[in-house]
C-alpha cells in the first residue's frame, strides 16, 4: 500500500511540474499578450477556488467571504506600494499577512463557539466583506495607481512579470492543496467536515485545525489579491470588492466537485474560459444560454464534472438513490 | 452543512480515483487549449455591427496600385507573336474594412448607460460611412461585452489589439474603466479617445483624449459656473449650503472644490455628507438635511442617486430651494414626476437649439431617438451620454480625415495641434493632459424636459435658471 | 450630536425600512431553512415583480398592489415548478447555489432583453409620500410594506403553531428524514413552500417598484443585507428574518446619523456580528 501511494504521489507530481514549466515558457514561444493575460486570470480565479476549497471543501464551512481578502490583499499591497513607498515584491508577502491577520482575528472569534458552527462562521464570513470594502472606500475611494514596476531579465515584459507570479501561486496553491489531501491534516479536516462533533469525540483539535485551514487560503487569497491589483496597476475598491470573487470560486469549486483537489481547478479552467468566449457577440443571449448549459450539466454531473471522471460514463446514466 | 449521500458501491481505490483523476484533468486540459486555440486562431466571431461595403474601380498600368488597402499587382506578359497578356493578381474586391474596438457593459449594472452609447454609436458609425468611412474604407465596431466588471477590461483590451488586430481602438464606459484601459492603449502607443472619464488630471497618458470637455480643473470651474449661474440667471445666490456627495472618485474631486468656490461666493458650507457608491436608503441623509436646512443641496452623484435622494427629500417633508447635482441617470429623475423639476446638472448637449442649429447634431437627435425608441428604451432622448459616445467617434473621424492616415501616432499628433468640430461646438486638445477649456454647462429639469439653462450662448432660448424651487418646503 | 427628534425620528424610519428588507429575506430562509436551498434566483425575480408593478403603473394606470393580483399567483406557479425541477433532481444545497445562480443569470438577462438595461422609475403618487405629525414624518410606502411584513409573520405563526401543516414545516424544518418516517409527505410540503417563497419575493420586488428606480440588474444590491439578514434571523424563521431586517435597518439609520452615511453599513453589520457572537442561535424561535 505505501508503495502504491508513493507512486500516484509521484504521478501527481510530475503531472503537475510538467504542466507547469511548460506553462513558464509560454510566453517565451511568442504567444499573444492576450492569451497571457487571458491565461493569468485563469490562475488567479484558479487560486481563488482553490483556497476556498481548502477551507469550505475540507472543512465544510462555507466561506462568503473571499472577496473580503482578496480586496484586502489588493489594498495592502497598493497602499504599502504606494504610500509607503516599498517595493512591490515586498507588497505580496504583507498583503498575505494582513489577511491572515483578518482570519486569524474571525477565527478565533467564530471557530471557538460552539453552538451553530457553521451558520454563525458564514454571516462573519458576509460581514466581513462589507465591513472591510467600506474601511478602503472610505479611506482610499478614489482608488490608488501604484507605481509602475520595472521590467527585468528574465522577464520580456511588464505583464509577463505578474503572469509568472500568478503561476507560481496557482502551482503553490495547488500543491498546498494537494498536500493537505494526502495528509493527516487533511484528513482531520475532512473528517470535521463530515461530522465535527465526533471528529473532537476522537480527538481531533477542530479549532486548531480550522484556524490552519483558515488562515491557509485566505494567506492565498491575499497573495492573489496583490498580484490582481499590481498587474490591473489602477486599484479601485469596487473593483477588487466585487461578489463575483466570493460567488464564482464557489461556482467553480462545486461545478468540478467539492472536497476534492482536483475540483476547483477543472472548474475554474472552465468557467473562466467560457466567460471569456461568451465576452463577444450578443452578450444578452449568450448569458441566457451560458445560464442554461449551467443548470442542465449541474442537474447531469451531480457531483461536479469531477464525478464524469471518477466513474465515467456508466455512472451518469444511473440516478442518484437517495433516501426522502 | 453536509453532503449526505448515498451511492452504488463501486470499488474506487486511491489509485483509479488519482489516474481518473488525472486522466481526466489531462484530457479536459487538452480539450479546451485545442478548444481555445481553435477558437482564438480562427477569425473571432466579436459583435460586428453595421459593414457598408463599397467597391472600387482601378486603373490598371502595369504597375501596384492600392486599392483600399489592398495590395493588386498588375503585370504585363510579352509572348511571341506579339500578344500582351495582363494579368491582374490579387484581388480587387469590398475594400477592408476598418474595425474600431473597445468595449460596453451590455450587461451588469452599467448597462443602463451601455446600451445608451451602443445606439449613440451606432448613428455615429453610420455616419461616417455615409460620408465616404476612413480614407475610402467603410468603418465597423468590434465591441465586447466587459459585463460593469473591470477585471475583464485589460484582458479585453489586449484581445482587441494584438489577437484581433483591430485597427483603432476608443475608450470603455465609465472612469475606472477607461482608467484600465489606459495603460493597454499606452503600451502599444494607440490613440485613446474615450467619452464618460472624470478626473483630468489623472488622464496622463500622451494620447488620451475625452470628448467629454470637462476641462482640467473641474473641481474649480464646475462649482464657478454653477454660481455664476444662480447670480447671473437666477439673480440670486444661496446664503448656505450642504455638499453631498459619493465615493466615486470623479464625485470626489468635483466635490473637493465646492467648499473653496462657495467661499468666495460669500456661501457658507455647512456640513459635507458622504455616502457610498451604491446606496438606495437616502432617508438619513435626507433628515440630516432636514435638520441643517440649508438653502442649496450640491450633490455630487450619477445615475440613480439623484432621483433616489429627491425621493427622500419629499418624503422627509424638506426639499431645498436649490438642488444640484452631477451625472444624473435623466429617466429616473424625469420619472418623479413633478417632484424631478428644479434638479440642475452636468450637460455638455441637449437637443434644442442652439445645439440643433448645427446640421450634424440634427442628424444625431433624429437618428439616435429613432433608434432609442425602437429599442424599447424608457428615456429616448439624446442628451449628454450618448451625445458624448457620438462625439467620441467624431473626433476620431475628424483625426483620421485630418490627419490622412491610420496611424495613431499621426491621429494623436494631429488632434493635439488642430480644432474639432463637434455636435458641442469646437473641442481642443491643447492643455494640460491634451483638455481644453471647459465646455460643460448648467442644465436644470424645467417641466419635465432638461434644458441647459446657462451659459447664454448655449443656453435654451428664453430659459432662465429657476432659483429658488416653487417646490421648496419645510424651513 | 443629533437631537433626540432626529434619533426617534432615525428610528421609526429604520424600523420601516428595516421591515422592507425583512420582507425581502422571507422567501431566502424558508428556502434556505426548510428546504435546503439558497436560491439566488430571487433576486432577479423580485426585480420582475418590479417590472410587472411598473407596467401596471405605466401601462395600466393602475395602484401596483393590483399587479398581485397577477404576480403572487404566477409566482406561486414558478416557485412551484423550480421546486417540482429540485424535488425531481434531489438538488442539494450545493447545486442549488450553482443551479439557482444560473438561473440568476437567465432571468437577469432576460429582463435586459425584454426591457433593455435602461432605468426605470415608476410614477408613485400618495405611495411615495408620507404623513406627517409635528415635525416628524412617517412615510407610507414603507409604513404599508411593515404592515404587511407584520401580518405575514402574524400569520406564519398561527399556522406553525395552530394548524397540522405547520406542525408538518417545523418538522420537516427540523429532521427531513425523521418526519418522513412520521409520516409527513415532503415533496407536497416542499412544493407549497417553494410556491410561497416565490409569493413573498413577488411582494417584495412590487416594493422595489414603489421605492426605487430600477435596471435590471437591480437585485444584485441586496444580496449582501438580504443574506446578512437571512442567516441572522435564523434559516427558515420567518419572525427571525423580519426582526433581523428591522434590526439592521434601525442599525443603518441610526449610524448615518451618529456617524455618518459612508460608514452607516459597516455599523449595522459590526452590530449584527456582536449579536451574533453574544446570541450564536441567531433570533430563531420557531
Amino acid at each position: 500500500m505505501e508503495m502504491k501511494v508513493v507512486k500516484h504521489t509521484l504521478y501527481t507530481v510530475i503531472s503537475i511540474v510538467v504542466a507547469a514549466l511548460i506553462l513558464l515558457i509560454l510566453p517565451y514561444l511568442g504567444i499573444s499578450a492576450f492569451i497571457i493575460s487571458f491565461l493569468l486570470s485563469v490562475y488567479i480565479w484558479v487560486t481563488l477556488a482553490v483556497s476556498w476549497n481548502i477551507l469550505s471543501g475540507y472543512t465544510g464551512y462555507f466561506s462568503f467571504g473571499h472577496t473580503a481578502f482578496f480586496g484586502s490583499g489588493a489594498f495592502a499591497s497598493a497602499v504599502t506600494d504606494f504610500y509607503f513607498d516599498i517595493p512591490y515584491f515586498i507588497t505580496i508577502p504583507i498583503a498575505g499577512a494582513v489577511t491572515t491577520g483578518m482570519a486569524a482575528g474571525l477565527g478565533i472569534v467564530t471557530f471557538r463557539l460552539r453552538r451553530l458552527r457553521g451558520q454563525l462562521f458564514a454571516l462573519t464570513t458576509v460581514v466581513l466583506t462589507s465591513v472591510s470594502s467600506i474601511v478602503v472606500i472610505n479611506n482610499w475611494g478614489d482608488g490608488i495607481v501604484m507605481h509602475s514596476v520595472k521590467a527585468f531579465w528574465p522577464f520580456i515584459s511588464i505583464p509577463h512579470i505578474f503572469y509568472t507570479l500568478a503561476l507560481i501561486l496557482c502551482i503553490a496553491s495547488i500543491s498546498i492543496s494537494i498536500a493537505l489531501y494526502r495528509s493527516r491534516l487533511g484528513l482531520n479536516l475532512f473528517a470535521i467536515r463530515d461530522d465535527e462533533e465526533a471528529a473532537e469525540a476522537i480527538g481531533i483539535n477542530s479549532f486548531k485545525h480550522k484556524m490552519i485551514a483558515f488562515c491557509i487560503s485566505s494567506m492565498l487569497v491575499g497573495f492573489a489579491g496583490a498580484v490582481f491589483g499590481g498587474w490591473l496597476k489602477y486599484v479601485w475598491p469596487e473593483t477588487v470588492f466585487s461578489l463575483n470573487y466570493s460567488l464564482f470560486p464557489i461556482l467553480m469549486t462545486i461545478l468540478g466537485g467539492m472536497g476534492t483537489w482536483i475540483g476547483p481547478i477543472l472548474g475554474g479552467v472552465i468557467l473562466t474560459t467560457i466567460f471569456q468566449i461568451v465576452a463577444g457577440g450578443e452578450a444578452i443571449l449568450n448569458n441566457i444560454i451560458l445560464g442554461s448549459l449551467l443548470v442542465v450539466v449541474m442537474i447531469f454531473l451531480p457531483r461536479g464534472i469531477f464525478n464524469l471522471a471518477l466513474t465515467g460514463y456508466r455512472r451518469v446514466r444511473t440516478p442518484l438513490r437517495h433516501p426522502p | 452543512m453536509q453532503e449526505k449521500n448515498q451511492e452504488n458501491t463501486v470499488k474506487i481505490t486511491r489509485r483509479r480515483a488519482i489516474s481518473s483523476a488525472v486522466a481526466a484533468g489531462a484530457v479536459v486540459g487538452v480539450g479546451i487549449v485545442a478548444g481555445l486555440g481553435g477558437y482564438f486562431a480562427g477569425a473571432s466571431t466579436g459583435g460586428r455591427v453595421e459593414t457598408i461595403t463599397q467597391k472600387e474601380t482601378v486603373t490598371v498600368g502595369g504597375q501596384t496600385v492600392t486599392v483600399g488597402g489592398q495590395t493588386v499587382t498588375v503585370t504585363n506578359t510579352v509572348t511571341q507573336p506579339t500578344t500582351i497578356t495582363t494579368t491582374v493578381t490579387g484581388t480587387v474586391g469590398p475594400a477592408k474594412p476598418v474595425v474600431i474596438g473597445y468595449t460596453l457593459p451590455k450587461t451588469g449594472g452599467f448597462a443602463a448607460n451601455g446600451v445608451i452609447h451602443d445606439i449613440a454609436d451606432q448613428v455615429a458609425i453610420k455616419r461616417i460611412n455615409d460620408t465616404g468611412g476612413f480614407l475610402g474604407r467603410p468603418v465597423e465596431r468590434l465591441v465586447y461585452d466587459d459585463k460593469s466588471d473591470i477585471s475583464q477590461i485589460p484582458v479585453l483590451y489586449e484581445r482587441l489589439i494584438t489577437q484581433d488586430k483591430v485597427d483603432l481602438i476608443v475608450g470603455p464606459y465609465a472612469t475606472p474603466f477607461i482608467a484600465a484601459a489606459m495603460p493597454v492603449a499606452e503600451k502599444y502607443r494607440k490613440v485613446y479617445i474615450f467619452d464618460s472619464y472624470t478626473l483630468p488630471k489623472r488622464a496622463t497618458y500622451e494620447f488620451a483624449f475625452s470628448s467629454w470637455a470637462t476641462g482640467y480643473n473641474t473641481d474649480i470651474e464646475w462649482p464657478t459656473l454653477l454660481f455664476e449661474a444662480l447670480q447671473n440667471s437666477a439673480g440670486k445666490l444661496p446664503k448656505t449650503l450642504v455638499v453631498v456627495h459619493n465615493t466615486h472618485p470623479g464625485a470626489t474631486f468635483v466635490a473637493s472644490g465646492v467648499p473653496t468656490v462657495a467661499e468666495k461666493f460669500g456661501i457658507e458650507v455647512l456640513d459635507v455628507i458622504k455616502y457610498e457608491l451604491g446606496t438606495t436608503d437616502f432617508l438619513p441623509i435626507a433628515t440630516r438635511l432636514k435638520e441643517l436646512k440649508p438653502e442649496f443641496v450640491l450633490q455630487g452623484g450619477l445615475v440613480l442617486d439623484e432621483s433616489n435622494l429627491r425621493k427622500a427629500l419629499d418624503k422627509v417633508g424638506f426639499i431645498p430651494y436649490g438642488h444640484s447635482s452631477l451625472w444624473p441617470a435623466v429617466g429616473a429623475v424625469l420619472g418623479l414626476g413633478p417632484l424631478g423639476d428644479g434638479l440642475i446638472s452636468q450637460s455638455v448637449f441637449e437637443a434644442h437649439i442652439p445645439f440643433t442649429q448645427d446640421a450634424e447634431a440634427r442628424y444625431f437627435v433624429e437618428n439616435y431617438q429613432k433608434l432609442a425608441k425602437e429599442a424599447g428604451l424608457a428615456y429616448w432622448k439624446a442628451d449628454t451620454q450618448s451625445g458624448t459616445s457620438y462625439a467620441m467617434f467624431q473626433i476620431l473621424r475628424e483625426g483620421v480625415r485630418g490627419s490622412n492616415s491610420l496611424n495613431d501616432e499621426d491621429i494623436g499628433n494631429w488632434l493635439k495641434r488642430n480644432k474639432v468640430d463637434t455636435i458641442f461646438g469646437e473641442l481642443t486638445f491643447d492643455g494640460p493632459n491634451n483638455y481644453g477649456p471647459m465646455k460643460t454647462w448648467i442644465a436644470q429639469i424645467q417641466k419635465g424636459e432638461q434644458i441647459v439653462v446657462w451659459p447664454p450662448d448655449y443656453a435654451k432660448p428664453g430659459s432662465k435658471l429657476q432659483y429658488p424651487s416653487p417646490l421648496a418646503k419645510g424651513y | 450630536m443629533p437631537s433626540t427628534t432626529a434619533i426617534i425620528q432615525s428610528l421609526l424610519t429604520g424600523t420601516l425600512v428595516g421591515g422592507f428588507y425583512g420582507l425581502f429575506a422571507l422567501g431566502l430562509t424558508l428556502s434556505w431553512g426548510v428546504l435546503d436551498i439558497i436560491n439566488m434566483s430571487y433576486f432577479p425575480f423580485a426585480v420582475l415583480s418590479a417590472y410587472i408593478a411598473y407596467a401596471t403603473m405605466t401601462i395600466l394606470g393602475f395602484d401596483p398592489f393590483i399587479s398581485l393580483i397577477f404576480s403572487i399567483p404566477s409566482f406561486f406557479i414558478i416557485g412551484l415548478l423550480m421546486q417540482i425541477f429540485f424535488n425531481r433532481f434531489k438538488i442539494d444545497i450545493f447545486r442549488s447555489l450553482i443551479i439557482t445562480f444560473a438561473l440568476f443569470i437567465v432571468v437577469e438577462n432576460t429582463l435586459s432583453y425584454i426591457w433593455t438595461a435602461d432605468v426605470r422609475r415608476a410614477p408613485v403618487g400618495f405611495l411615495g409620500g408620507s404623513l406627517f405629525i409635528d415635525s416628524m414624518y412617517i412615510p407610507i410606502g414603507e409604513l404599508i410594506a411593515f404592515f404587511i411584513g407584520i401580518i405575514i409573520v402574524l400569520g406564519n405563526n398561527i399556522i406553525l403553531k395552530r394548524t397540522k401543516l405547520g406542525l408538518a414545516l417545523r418538522a420537516v424544518a427540523e429532521n427531513r428524514e425523521a418526519s418522513a418516517m412520521w409520516g409527513v409527505n415532503y415533496s407536497r410540503i416542499a412544493l407549497i413552500v417553494g410556491g410561497l417563497s416565490m409569493c413573498y419575493v413577488a411582494l417584495a420586488g412590487m416594493f422595489i417598484a414603489i421605492f426605487y428606480p430600477f435596471t435590471p440588474s437591480q437585485g444584485s444590491v441586496f444580496i449582501g443585507r438580504i443574506f446578512a439578514v437571512t442567516i441572522f434571523g435564523g434559516l427558515g424563521s420567518v419572525t427571525g428574518a423580519f426582526i433581523a431586517g428591522i434590526i439592521l435597518g434601525v442599525a443603518e439609520s441610526l449610524a448615518a446619523i451618529l456617524f455618518a452615511p459612508s460608514w452607516s453599513p459597516l455599523v449595522a453589520f459590526l452590530l449584527l456580528l456582536i449579536i451574533l457572537v453574544v446570541k450564536p442561535t441567531g433570533l430563531t424561535w420557531r
